[in-house]
């Protein structure tokens, strides 16, 4: 595998993360949004929307580094 | 059902711990040497493992061939088809992709418990007139249903019949004798013949017609 390929590889394996949080958190949320559940109130929606909040800033970083990485190759051809 | 979860991804493992805490028992190791800690510490029923960690692959935890292989489910972002197959070979029993929908994840956790459910909890077991299958316990006219503790106990006891055992080789010694009276309550059918006998000080011993 080129050094490109690898890099490629690794910064998309680096957004499977964030991801994974999101997609595990963001159910949580609505279903305990449609229990009725209020922030105040619910430490554990509380957590879930924190953790979506951090997933979000994560992957919008690595996608960064993904576009940043991208440029560097099209820049090179 | 004890799971541990391996993953070095403090958000991942803390969301999957949300999910799952409310049926399972959750623990959690950010590398392969803290897995290891928790291990010999306490076992666990499965393991969920990625396999990206700080200080190896994890797969030393899928070892098909050990006597007692846990049950592992590899959780990992890697989509390769080599990585699938060489995981798969090392002994992991289920490969799921991250990205992954917290329904799919406990599904899959469902199908492997069910997959690796010890046989002897499932068979029918029988000394005498005695007969106890899955908790359903029956004995001459009797036939009761039997709480999991209760079934552990009389399972235990019935594997050596007529022989004394002594309470502390008994599941739950501290509510032993709690267990055992619920036992007679169901299954006796009479007072003049005890179907569990009480050795005093010692421990228990089964004596079924």
């Amino acid at each position: 595998m080129s050094t490109k390929h690898a890099n490629l590889q690794t910064l998309l394996h680096d957004l499977a993360g964030p991801l994974t949080v999101l997609s595990m958190c963001f159910p949580e949320v609505e279903k305990q949004l449609e229990k009725g559940r209020k922030i105040p109130t619910s430490p554990h929606l509380h957590r879930c929307i924190q953790l979506c909040a951090a997933a979000l800033q994560e992957t919008q970083q690595k996608l960064k580094n993904l576009q940043a990485y991208g440029e560097k190759l099209s820049l090179k051809n | 059902m004890n799971i541990l979860i391996v993953e070095d991804h403090l958000p991942t493992a803390e969301s999957l711990t949300f999910y799952l805490q409310s049926k399972h028992h959750v623990v959690h190791a950010t590398s392969c040497n803290a897995a290891r800690i928790h291990l010999n510490h306490k076992p666990c029923d499965l393991i969920l493992l990625d396999l990206g960690l700080p200080d190896g692959s994890g797969l030393e935890f899928c070892e098909p061939n050990l006597p007692d292989h846990i049950p592992t489910m590899v959780i990992s972002g890697n989509a390769h088809l080599h990585t699938k197959i060489t995981a798969l070979d090392a002994g992991a029993d289920d490969y799921i992709l991250k990205p992954f929908s917290p329904a799919e994840v406990l599904a899959r956790i469902n199908a492997l418990s069910r997959r690796f459910t010890p046989r002897s909890t499932t068979t029918l077991l029988t000394v005498g007139q005695l007969k106890l299958e899955e908790g359903r316990a029956e004995y001459l006219t009797q036939q009761a249903q039997l709480t999991q503790t209760e079934a552990q106990v009389l399972r235990q006891l019935m594997q050596t019949p007529s022989q004394v055992i002594p309470k502390s080789q008994l599941p739950a010694t501290t509510s032993l004798e709690v267990h055992i009276k619920n036992i007679r309550k169901k299954l006796e059918v009479s007072k003049d013949h005890r179907l569990i006998e009480t050795i005093y000080g010692v421990g228990y011993r089964l004596n079924p017609y």
